[in-house]
């Protein structure tokens, strides 16, 4: 037989996952993405459709007007004179983007006008400046050429530590944890609002006063916090089947090289997942302790934004993160339940996060996370039913409220 | 033994004194009546007996001794304000709150089916509970309370929102609990309800005891002497006889400290009056409340 915590959680996870909107909300995050991104695809395939680039080139200077192993983002069509590039410019129909004009005499003093009427977009910018760039290194050999088109590659690599991150071409591999990270955030709201949404409604609707004589506060908040990780698990592992559904599909349907043969650091996924349980757990428990002590369900919701504040810590102190990924303020903060998913997260982009310290901060965060629950269980024991009369801190230390 | 055993009960909550000295007893199979008007200490008593505050002072027993896990499982509760999760179907809510209880559907599931039918509630089961109208969810309440057939009931206002049909059902709901050996205990205004349904009560106010007993010893002892006689004849003087007035079609007969009704009657014999019911006028419990919740020492705060 199912023990009473077995029971609360399966009743409060059964009754949320089924819910349309908890089902809205698992599938808004996938739905917002495929939307941006095909929103986003649909513009750049449209927009790169219609780039035309009138090159004026009396000297004859363009002999190549591709770039070899690479896509044709836009078409040059090549004037000799600057007054029919004008005119194509100004056309009703099948106009120029922009014009370049490049004096006779370019090789020598290396200057191009730029004409257009709307500011032409990078795309555009760009493939001509490779497209001359590949004709002023047409006797260089191959890779030469194609590392001098490439520009500078910036590579960060951290003193002391085992890892780098290339600026302009980082793998998918290398953003899996941040990505990890950001997910959870993303868990942690519409949780919340469940955690907080059923807290509220027992108020209001009394059945509290039912449940508790039944079975133990402690029994009644467990199985809460038990059903909401279920349910974020379950977000989480929607979300990371959508994510790795749509790599695979970019990487294997599409051929976008970005998503090809990506291997995934288990060791990443392994310490953000350690980390991630007892947040959810410290979450949970704190949203307790806000909903034992407040009785009006706006004001509980106002105040569960200030409980979410501290998730964003580590995107505030960013700069600091990114500047000193093994310093002192990173490594507290992927000690505590508050901010370590998303700090180690961060880490992850720079360096392989020693096995120790994620061993000893999910220790520290369970810590923190089992004294919360026990902390949001005797604020729910002290104010569970004290509807409108005020909860004094003390109260909460006080012995005589807890004995037997 | 006790079912409920509260000794001194004493509660605070920052300056508000709401339970100040409350004592009492409930033994098993009987109907034992909470009573006393709004605000006195009735629930904030129940919530500590149920574990629910922890009093400041005094000692409550429950089955002989403190509440733990398994003692809650023989308990069913019905608070005033009512607690039932609104937007889930009715029999899955009244399974839930059931195995919260330690009981499963195959366990009750005949039970279950009994109560939805006594309660006329059968063909409502899968309706949401927020779809059901007010008495329904009373029902369905009660039946939520009793279905994993408690050792002790403890009810708060069980008749509210229900029509005279339903009334009568929980009625007799509560007299086969108490005939089973259910200590039930109700808390309820309805007076003429508790007369009808109760063994003993404790009356509070400013919460302090200010009545506590057998319903009958108590009535009787609030009996001035005065007697009712039902007759068609027109009521000659008699000895000790210091008045009488006309009520609801009986004549209530006001009597000296110094007669007796026996006297009284035998007068009355003796002049020939017939009588067709002679009878001792016991004040009802409704005039008992008012009396004691109005009188001066239950204005300091109780006797």
């Amino acid at each position: 037989m199912m023990g009473p915590v077995w029971e609360v959680a399966v009743y409060h996870f059964k009754r949320e996952v089924f819910k349309k909107s908890y089902i809205l909300t698992l599938l808004s995050l996938p739905l917002f993405l495929v939307f941006t991104i095909g929103l986003g695809q649909l513009a750049t395939s449209a927009l790169n459709n219609d780039i035309r680039i009138g090159v004026v080139d009396p000297g004859g200077f363009l002999q190549v007007l591709s770039i070899e192993g690479r896509q044709e983002t836009a078409e040059i069509i090549i004037f000799n004179s600057k007054i029919e590039a004008e005119a194509r410019l100004r056309a009703e129909t099948d106009p120029l983007r922009v014009i370049y004009v490049l004096p006779a005499n370019y090789p020598g003093n290396r200057e191009v006008d730029m004409i257009y009427e709307d500011y032409p977009p990078s795309e555009a910018r760009e493939y001509f400046s490779d497209i001359l760039k590949t004709n002023l290194l047409a006797g260089q050999q191959e890779a030469l050429r194609n590392r001098a088109i490439e520009g500078p590659l910036l590579t960060i690599k951290a003193i002391s530590v085992n890892r780098e991150f290339p600026v302009n071409n980082p793998s998918a591999e290398l953003l899996i944890p941040l990505m990890l990270a950001v997910i959870y955030i993303f868990t942690i709201f519409p949780i919340a609002g469940i955690m907080v949404g059923a807290l509220g409604d027992e108020k209001t609707n009394r059945t509290i006063e039912v449940v508790i004589t039944s079975i133990s506060p402690r029994t009644m908040i467990s199985g809460k916090i038990l059903a909401v990780s279920a349910i974020a698990l379950l977000q989480v592992t929607i979300w990371i089947f959508f994510f790795v559904g749509a790599a695979w599909i970019s990487g294997n349907w599409f051929d976008i090289v970005f998503f090809q043969d990506i291997t995934v650091h288990w060791r990443d996924v392994v310490a953000i997942a350690s980390l991630a349980l007892p947040g959810f757990v410290f979450y949970g428990a704190a949203l307790v302790m806000l909903g034992s002590l407040i009785d009006d369900s706006e004001t509980l919701q106002q105040a569960s934004g200030l409980v979410l504040i501290p998730l964003f810590l580590p995107i505030y102190v960013l700069p600091v993160i990114l500047d000193q990924p093994d310093g002192l303020l990173a490594m507290v903060f992927s000690f505590l339940p508050i901010t370590s998913v998303q700090t180690v997260g961060i880490q992850s982009l720079f360096m392989e996060v020693p096995s120790w310290r994620i061993a000893t901060a999910t220790g520290v965060s369970w810590l923190i996370s089992l004294g919360m629950t026990w902390f949001a269980v005797r604020a729910f024991r002290v104010g569970m039913l004290r509807y409108g009369k005020r909860i004094r801190i003390g109260e909460l230390f006080n012995r005589k409220q807890f004995a037997r | 033994m006790s079912v409920i055993d509260v000794s001194h009960l004493k509660k605070t909550f920052g300056d508000t004194v709401a339970v100040e000295d409350v004592s009492f007893e409930v033994r098993p199979g009987e109907i034992f009546g909470l009573l006393g008007p709004n605000g006195a200490g009735k629930t904030t008593t129940i919530r500590i007996a149920l574990d629910i505050f922890k009093a400041d002072s005094g000692d409550v027993k429950i089955f002989g001794g403190a509440m733990t896990e398994e003692k809650k499982k023989r308990i069913g509760y019905m608070p005033e304000e009512r607690g039932l999760y609104q937007d889930i179907p009715l029999e899955r809510c009244i399974l839930y709150l059931a195995a919260l209880k330690g009981v499963r559907k195959a366990e009750i599931g005949k039970r279950l089916e009994q109560y939805l039918e006594r309660f006329d509630l059968a063909a409502h089961r899968k309706k949401k509970v927020k779809e059901l109208s007010k008495g329904m969810q009373q029902k369905a309440q009660i039946i939520s309370t009793v279905l994993h057939d408690p050792d002790l009931l403890i009810i708060d206002e069980p008749f509210s929102g229900l029509d005279p049909i339903n009334t009568q059902l929980v009625r007799e709901l509560m007299n086969d609990l108490r005939d089973r050996g259910t200590a039930v205990v109700m808390s309820t205004h309805q007076m003429n309800l508790v007369e009808e349904l109760c063994d003993r009560i404790v009356l509070i106010n400013k919460g302090t005891n200010i009545l506590y007993g057998k319903l009958a010893e108590i009535r009787r002892d609030f009996s001035t002497g005065d007697v009712l006689v039902t007759t068609s004849d027109a009521l000659p003087g008699v000895p000790g006889l210091i008045g009488h007035e006309h009520r609801n079609g009986k004549i209530l007969l006001h009597i000296d400290h110094d007669t007796s009704p026996q006297q009284v009657l035998k007068s009355l014999l003796e002049k020939n009056v017939n009588i067709e019911k002679f009878e001792l006028a016991t004040p009802s419990l409704n005039e008992i409340f008012i009396q004691v919740v109005r009188s001066p020492e239950a204005q300091v705060g109780g006797k």
